[in-house]
């Protein structure tokens, strides 16, 4: 059961000014394994992800990821990490507006190194926009837009993925759609996935849930899986 | 609850209401400024132009003099204020001892002060008719003394110098002057010898009289009116004419005051500078209005880029059932608020600009106006009011709905 | 593969450019008319300097020519002439004159003293085109140029002797005796108001002398460059005396030079005014693509990759806008020139591509320099809700 971790997270702790965001967090998940954060509101599970991606700084503790100190790293070093080997999927479905979907993955291939129109038309296939990568954002609705983004997360096949309240916008049958899509893309494709939410709901898609109150881990499980896959 | 909600949007968009702010500041300072600079340049430009020379001339209506006392009478006419330069002459012709020459006299005030009936020191003559007069040496001032000054050619052609002794002898009289200084003022003026206007008198025989006087007056550009003659208005139209600055006016009231004379515009000179100085105004004008209309659209794009941003901000207050009117009552106290402290610190931007190009270019200060206060918070509160509104009268027609979706 | 990278960004450009148009249509609107507006500043006072000195040419000469032998300190007043030997060779100095470009005008009078019963007054004698010229400002009653044995009398004169327009006057000059009809009067308000103006040939007829002047009133511009003429001019004849009207030259350049520095402030002042104006609204559609830049940053573009899609954009923007604003300002200019002075602003190859540099980088720079606050985006930001 002890596998090596892919990601580690040591003694983490984030203060904004008197507000303790996240008090001393530990946490170590293996390779392939598809977390599930869970909290109430102003637990502390955005700020745990925004530091996993590396986008803001901790006050103390590290966050390694395949055994890198991300940290250590210097900004531009840290940058060109972030676009190697992290994958982002957020709440809102952020789309640049005035390129299609198509284009928005493209984008993505562009600052990792090159567009590959080929590819990013192949990734669109798998997410099941086929018909609609010349589509405009506004054209889309809340799940197809979703969907772009996780084409875009996945494009330059990242080592992790991480997903704050994806199917926060979204209807319950979306939900599903955009989860199970999630579900058989990391099936195929063994990358990790650590996901915040506060739906149990959306919690039953993951291996493994973590449960934050107050900045800090107080329950941590594995499912008992009633649908999708069993590693 | 709608000034909580003011004052909360404001720090909200702190960032959005400093640049709205800096633009309106930016925008009425420059249309301030321009203004500003515009009211007063024409009376400044016209100033300048009278700092070198006469531009009406008064002289005996028939032949004979002028009385010397009646010099002092121009400065109680209506346009009083507007003479800038009197400088009355006597001339004569002497034989200067010991060159042995006949040279032209100009008995004349050089530098004089005296007090106007009003109780305004006023310095008349020579050097404060034309500034671009030159004295090497010392000039003589007041009208009276044993001085001379001698026209630089003159002076060439008789190799005198500052400290000789001259004496002048007329058919009536001969005196003995001593020379202080060379007068070089680009003109007649150079082949001249000066001596007060008191002693010249007394060697012309021809106390207490002048042969002409040189008026440099501040006037406005002749237009169709101005040029009329007189005497074909009725009484009502004579009022106004005469009331205004225009050079056949100030010259009909000089004459009025000095008996027996004739005072004229030198032509060349008014016609010439009433065109400069209104083709001046013209230009000045356009330009001032074209940086009103640069304003108005940089400040109303400034306010209208701002109000992009917040589309979502009018769908939420309409999602939570605000009605149209109080939004736009919201965002319009907003634009006030705007305009308001704008129009403001963008006067007293503009007045500072105006006042310091007036310092550097003319070397006065700049007075401010009323209407100048009140032109720059009407452009100020007009054009923010009209960034907001299309704006926002496009956000309010959105259904809260599809903002809100993102 | 760099090429692939550039015509990929110019892309993207292109169609933030195109797919927001309102924002587009809105920066483009204030470029162009910010940058018509440092267009017209800049070219426009060229027109008005021109304009002014060609009003400015009203003034008339600043220069006058005659032979020393003449008496000292006698023109420019009423008293008439103190003495009338001495002549100037016309043939000579008119050909002379033809060839210096700096001479604008030259009037050739001849004064000559004659008698009016017993009293001596003093003839001006012009030619037609120069007197024109010089009397376009003044108040002429009755005709404005004398034929054969008709003559223009001086306003100041006429007073005196009490003379009408219509009636014929006797004069003497030396031995001759002659009748002249007075055809109209003329007030200058300076010395010519006391002389009877006349044909100079008709007067040199009488005076038995040929191709002769007494004086050469003088045009020159520009005023910078008297001094200079001034001196090649007694080089060339050094028997002439000549007389440079120092406060007609400096009344103008004195003018010229206030307009000038008050042009070059105001300008100065609405260039900055204008920067700062587009630097304010470049900075707020920067603030309003707040969420687009975390975005960017939050899948791996760094500052310097956002700054430059953005920079692309604002050249894109700044150089279109201000190639509109150009030619929309050169209009203005041209149509206020033409309405102010009635004279085009002359395009010329330096101040063209000069003046629509500046208006290029005034409005590139101002909408640059907003672009730093694309670096303090977190890109936190895009995980936080509304």
């Amino acid at each position: 059961m002890k596998r090596k971790g892919y990601l580690e997270i040591i003694r983490l702790s984030k203060e904004y000014g008197e507000v303790k965001a996240l008090r001393e967090v530990k946490l170590t998940v293996p390779q392939g394994q598809w977390l599930t954060v869970m909290g109430p509101s102003g637990s502390g599970k955005t700020t745990l992800l925004s530091l996993i991606a590396g986008l803001i700084k901790p006050t103390r503790g590290k966050v390694k990821i395949g055994g890198v100190d991300i940290f250590s790293l210097s900004d531009n070093q840290l940058l060109q990490f972030r676009r190697e080997k992290i994958g982002l999927i957020f709440q809102q479905h952020h789309l640049i507006p005035y390129l299609t979907a198509l284009e928005n993955v493209m984008l993505a291939q562009f600052i990792h190194s090159l567009p590959d129109e080929a590819e990013a038309i192949d990734s669109l296939i798998k997410v099941g926009l086929a018909d609609k990568i010349n589509r405009y954002p506004r054209e889309l609705s809340g799940g197809e837009q979703q969907r772009v983004c996780i084409a875009r997360a996945l494009i330059n096949n990242p080592g992790l993925l991480l997903a704050d309240e994806p199917t926060g916008n979204l209807d319950r049958k979306n939900s599903e759609l955009v989860l199970n899509l999630l579900s058989k893309l990391h099936q195929e494709s063994n990358f990790t996935i650590v996901l915040v939410t506060h739906d149990p709901w959306v919690a039953r898609w993951g291996e493994r849930i973590v449960q934050l109150e107050d900045g800090k881990v107080v329950d941590d499980f594995l499912v008992q899986k009633s649908r999708g896959r069993k590693r | 609850m709608w000034l909580r909600l003011f004052l909360a949007s404001l720090k909200r968009q702190k960032l959005l209401f400093f640049l709205a702010f800096l633009s309106a500041v930016t925008g009425t300072a420059m249309v301030a400024g321009l203004i500003g600079v515009y009211f007063e340049a024409s009376a400044n430009v016209s100033r300048e132009l009278r700092k070198y020379g006469a531009n009406i001339i008064v002289q005996p209506a028939s032949s004979g003099y002028l009385k010397e006392e009646d010099v002092y009478k121009i400065k109680t006419i209506f346009w009083r204020h507007n003479i800038v330069g009197i400088n009355p002459y006597l001339y004569g012709f002497a034989e200067v001892k010991p060159a042995g020459k006949k040279v032209l006299v100009a008995g004349t005030w050089l530098k004089k002060e005296f007090l106007t009936p009003e109780g305004n020191k006023f310095v008349a003559g020579l050097l404060t008719l034309n500034r671009g007069a030159r004295i090497k040496g010392k000039p003589f001032e007041g009208d009276q003394g044993e001085l001379a000054v001698i026209g630089s050619s003159l002076a060439f052609q008789l190799g005198l110098k500052p400290g000789d002794k001259l004496v002048l002898s007329s058919r009536q009289k001969e005196i003995e002057v001593r020379l202080v200084g060379i007068i070089e003022a680009g003109g007649y003026e150079d082949e001249q010898l000066f001596l007060p206007l008191k002693k010249a008198q007394h060697l012309f025989g021809a106390e207490g009289k002048v042969s002409n006087i040189l008026v440099s007056a501040v006037t406005v550009p002749l237009d169709e009116f101005g040029r009329r003659d007189p005497k074909t208005m009725t009484r009502r139209e004579f009022e106004k004419w005469y009331c205004t600055a225009y050079p056949p006016a100030v010259a009909k009231q000089i004459e009025e005051v000095v008996c027996g004379s004739s005072a004229r515009p030198v032509w060349q000179v008014v016609e010439t500078e009433g065109k400069v100085l209104s083709k001046f105004q013209l230009v000045f004008l356009t330009l001032t209005l074209l940086s009103l209309l640069g304003s108005i659209v940089a400040v109303a794009s400034t306010v209208m880029a701002g109000m992009m941003r917040r589309e979502d901000e009018v769908a939420l207050l309409k999602a939570l059932g605000a009605s149209k009117r109080w939004i736009g009552r919201l965002f319009l106290s907003e634009a006030f608020f705007l305009g308001l402290t704008g129009g403001l610190s963008g006067y007293l931007a503009g007045i500072l600009l105006a006042d310091s190009i007036n310092q550097l270019v003319f070397g006065t200060p700049f007075e401010g106006k009323t209407s100048l206060f009140l032109l720059s918070l009407v452009v100020s509160l007009v054009v923010n009011f009209l960034g907001f509104l299309f704006p926002l009268k496009k956000a309010l027609s959105f259904e809260p709905g599809v903002v809100l979706k993102g | 593969m760099i090429v692939e990278r550039l015509r990929w960004l110019l892309k993207v450009t292109f169609k933030s450019l195109a797919r927001k148009k309102s924002r587009t249509f809105l920066l483009m609107i204030s470029l162009t008319l910010a940058s018509a507006l440092s267009t017209v500043f800049l070219v426009f006072p060229r027109g008005a300097r021109m304009g002014l000195g060609r009003e400015l040419r009203a003034y008339g000469a600043n220069l006058i020519v005659s032979p020393f032998s003449q008496e000292a300190g006698s023109a420019g007043l009423s008293l008439g002439l103190v003495a009338d030997s001495g002549f100037l060779n016309i043939k000579a100095l008119k050909k002379y004159f033809k060839q210096n470009p700096l001479v604008k005008e030259a009037n050739f009078q001849l004064l000559a003293r004659g008698y009016y019963q017993s009293q001596p007054v003093t003839f001006l004698g012009t030619e037609r085109e120069a007197f024109q010229n010089a009397s376009q400002f003044w108040k002429i009653e009755g005709r404005s140029w004398p034929e054969k044995g008709e003559v223009l009398a001086g306003s100041q004169i006429a007073k005196r002797f009490g003379w009408k327009i219509g009636q014929q006057v006797g004069f003497e000059m030396g031995k001759k005796k002659f009748n002249l009809k007075i055809v109209g009067i003329a007030e200058s308000g300076s010395f010519e108001e006391s002389t009877l103006l006349l044909d100079r040939e008709a007067l040199s007829s009488w005076l038995g002398v040929n191709d002769v002047a007494s004086q050469v009133l003088l045009r020159v511009e520009p005023t910078s460059k008297i001094d200079f003429f001034e001196k090649e001019l007694k080089n060339d004849f050094p028997e002439l005396k000549i007389l440079t009207l120092q406060q007609v030259v400096k009344r103008e350049e004195n003018i010229v030079i206030k307009v000038e520095m008050l042009l070059f402030l105001v300008t100065i002042f609405v260039m900055v005014a204008t920067s700062i104006s587009v630097a304010n609204t470049t900075s707020i559609t920067v603030v309003e693509r707040w969420r687009e830049i975390g975005l960017l940053k939050s899948i791996g573009g760094s500052n310097a990759f956002v700054t430059g899609l953005f920079l692309l954009e604002a050249c894109f923007l700044a150089f279109f806008a201000s190639l509109a604003g150009f030619f929309l300002g050169w209009v203005l200019t041209e149509a206020f020139a033409l309405s102010v002075f009635s004279l085009w602003v002359p395009f010329d190859w330096w101040s063209m591509p000069t003046s629509f540099l500046a208006s290029f980088s005034i409005v590139l720079v101002s909408s640059i320099w907003p672009l730093r606050l694309i670096f303090r985006v977190e890109p936190a930001l895009v995980l936080k809700g509304q």
